[in-house]
């Protein structure tokens, strides 16, 4: 694939602590309910085989905000994420009840899963470049839904960098992405995402594999996303879920206890499962 | 303490010898192998490899000839180009119609059957590699003969315009596209078994990515998958192409035995390298001047060369193809 990509300079050089900066005070910022929401999930009740797994999830999730899912390990965080791109739909036993509307689209009797998803993209635990270039990683998509050579090195240029990878990895380009940190594979994994311009981000504990200085930068970047697109996000870390998201939902045992403004599920949950919760988990 | 010492000596010794085994014999046949076809080197020459006659001469008479300081039976003359033709070609054959075939029931194995199908599917797999190749070798006498004789081969034949080789006659129906074609099944379960294998092993992980950023199934086995797998599956064509080359049970019984041509369409009688040299045994054996097994020796060197050449190669093109992919993460 490409070889001809023009680079230049990275115009988007950008500090790690003034983006963090900007995510809290942005925070504040956030006027509830002036967004739509971008998915409803109605009573989703999911199974895998005989075991149900989530139990009558009911939750909205407004447009251009980030919203955390949070609570313990195994109570159905992930399972509730992959459901809303139909990932979850592969897994064998997998059946779900209930409805998700996305993009004013039944999840469920989706037509197209593929055009689908590309307005939905997603973010794993661990980052999982492709084996090939790290520019080929970014355009692989771009190729397949038939862009030009031409256009499609200037999309992952600038998706590189607004991730911040173009100037650390400048002369890199046509190497595997082996030789990339934890940090910036999974940036490189994000700019991948970005590049097929979706609406929406799920992303699945993205930085649970990361050092703290690269979680800050992801959260930078996830913060300053927000501007554009609508962010699901998936942590254990409750630190996270404060420092960037702008709605907060805590779910135990399958069920989804209480959502709403970070800043008021942190201070003031309504809920007792919550606060013992929120309580132990706070350092 | 010393007696320690003297079993972590012998541990390593054993060892050394145990992991240089694979050499050690591959050395020991080889020299057998020189040593016993010398006298057919001497005879012969270099025609062995150009001469299109095999005759292993009058051996009934009791005057031998001598050439080159050694002793063979009057008119003998070991030209052995039709079989190294006949091994080529029926393996070439065997791989074209084999590996397509062998890597879509492996893609389809691991990506398209529901998992209880897959696993009831893939146990047969190693089930078909296990087949002795004389059971091969009945199905292809018994059935896929008389198919190509009448059915295939006819139909074939009017390419010939456009494909001169394969152009008429079809004859009986034993010969180069029978072999061929019983070859590829025979190679098709073990390039299947060792594909599935390695497909099994590309991470879900990088596999999801694909899929949740909108890539068909298709795309993300052939632009995701594949890459992770693909030097494996070089492996997995070369040990095919191995047991084509060497196959000789189910290659003698369809082959239609040819001796003293090469083969001059895809329907024409073949022999090849292994099945000859069980052809012959039995009669090399009653030369009394010995130049027929050292002549069948030389043919097996010739195959055991090919055979390894065939594997460096295959080798070298994958270390040099392993620059430009990258799949060690
Ligand atoms: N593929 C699967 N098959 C069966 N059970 C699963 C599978 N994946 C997850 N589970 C179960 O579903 C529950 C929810 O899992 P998950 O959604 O991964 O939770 P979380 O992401 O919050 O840790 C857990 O009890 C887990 O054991
Ligand atoms: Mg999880």
């Amino acid at each position: 694939m490409g070889n001809d990509v023009s680079l230049m300079s990275d115009v988007r050089t950008y500090s790690v602590g003034t983006m963090a900066t900007a995510a809290r005070s942005q925070t504040l910022e956030v006027v509830r309910d002036a967004h739509e929401s971008i998915i409803h999930v109605d009573r989703l009740t999911a199974f895998y085989g005989n075991k149900r797994v989530l139990n009558e999830v009911t939750l909205k999730i407004p447009s251009n905000q980030i919203t955390a899912l949070i609570g313990p390990s195994g109570c159905g965080k992930t399972t509730l994420l992959r459901t809303l791109n139909r990932m979850s739909y592969a897994t064998p036993g997998f059946r779900h009840e209930g409805t998700v509307q996305i993009l004013g689209q039944d999840v469920r009797s989706l037509k197209d899963v593929e055009t689908f998803r590309r307005s939905v993209g997603m973010l794993f635990q661990r980052p999982n470049p492709f084996p090939m270039s790290i520019l080929d990683n970014v355009t692989l998509a771009l190729k397949l839904f038939g862009i030009s050579k031409r256009r499609r090195n200037e999309i992952a240029e600038e998706m590189l960098g607004e991730v911040g990878l173009l100037h650390e990895i400048k002369d890199r380009l046509h190497q595997s992405p082996s030789s990339l940190s934890g940090g910036q594979q999974q940036r490189l994994c994000l700019a991948r995402a970005l590049a097929v311009e979706p609406k929406i981000l799920l992303l699945d504990e993205p930085a649970s594999a990361l050092d703290p200085k690269s979680t800050r930068l992801l959260e930078s970047l996830f913060v300053r996303l927000a501007e554009r697109m609508t962010l699901v996000l998936v942590t254990h870390n409750l630190a996270q879920a404060k420092r960037v998201a702008h709605h907060t939902a805590f779910m135990e045992s399958g069920e989804l206890v209480e959502w709403g403004d970070t800043a008021e599920l942190f201070s003031a949950p309504k809920d007792e499962r919550t606060k013992v919760y929120v309580e132990e988990h706070i350092g | 303490m010393k007696r320690e010492r003297f079993l972590s000596l012998i541990f390593r010794v054993t060892t050394g010898v145990m992991a240089s085994s694979p050499f050690l014999i591959l050395l020991f046949i080889l020299i057998v192998l020189v040593r016993d076809a010398i006298p057919a080197i001497r005879y012969q020459g270099s025609s062995f490899f150009t001469g299109v006659t095999w005759n292993m001469g009058n051996m009934y008479a009791n005057n031998p000839i001598v050439h080159n300081g050694v002793q063979a039976a009057p008119g003998a003359s070991f030209g052995i180009l039709p079989f190294i033709m006949g091994t080529l070609g029926s393996s070439l054959i065997a791989l074209l119609i084999g590996v397509p075939f062998a890597l879509m029931t492996a893609f389809a194995l691991v990506y398209k059957v529901p998992k209880p199908i897959q696993r009831v599917l893939s146990p047969m797999v190693e089930l078909l590699a296990g087949i002795p190749s004389v059971v091969y070798g009945l199905w292809g006498v018994e059935s896929l003969s008389p198919f190509i004789e009448f059915k295939l081969g006819p139909l074939l034949t009017r390419l010939g315009h456009a494909v001169p080789f394969l152009a008429g006659p079809v004859g009986t129906g034993f010969g180069l596209l029978t072999s061929g074609l019983v070859l590829a099944v025979m190679i098709i379960p073990i390039i299947t078994a060792t594909t599935r294998d390695l497909l099994m092993q590309v991470p879900t992980l990088s596999l999801e990515g694909a899929h949740a950023l909108g890539l068909t199934s298709f795309e993300s086995v052939r632009f995701v998958a594949y890459p992770w797998v693909k030097r494996g599956i070089f492996g997995a064509i070369v040990l095919g192409l191995g047991r084509a080359l060497g196959e000789t049970m189910a290659v003698l019984m369809v082959s239609g035995d040819a001796a003293n041509y090469l083969p001059y369409n895809l329907y024409s009688p073949i022999s090849t390298m292994a099945s000859t040299i069980a052809a012959l045994l039995d009669s090399a054996l009653t030369d009394f001047t010995g130049m027929s097994v050292h002549a069948l020796a030389f043919i097996a060197l010739t195959l055991l060369v090919i055979t390894v050449i065939t594997n460096l190669i295959a080798r070298l093109l994958v270390s040099m193809g392993r620059q430009n992919v990258h799949v060690e993460m």
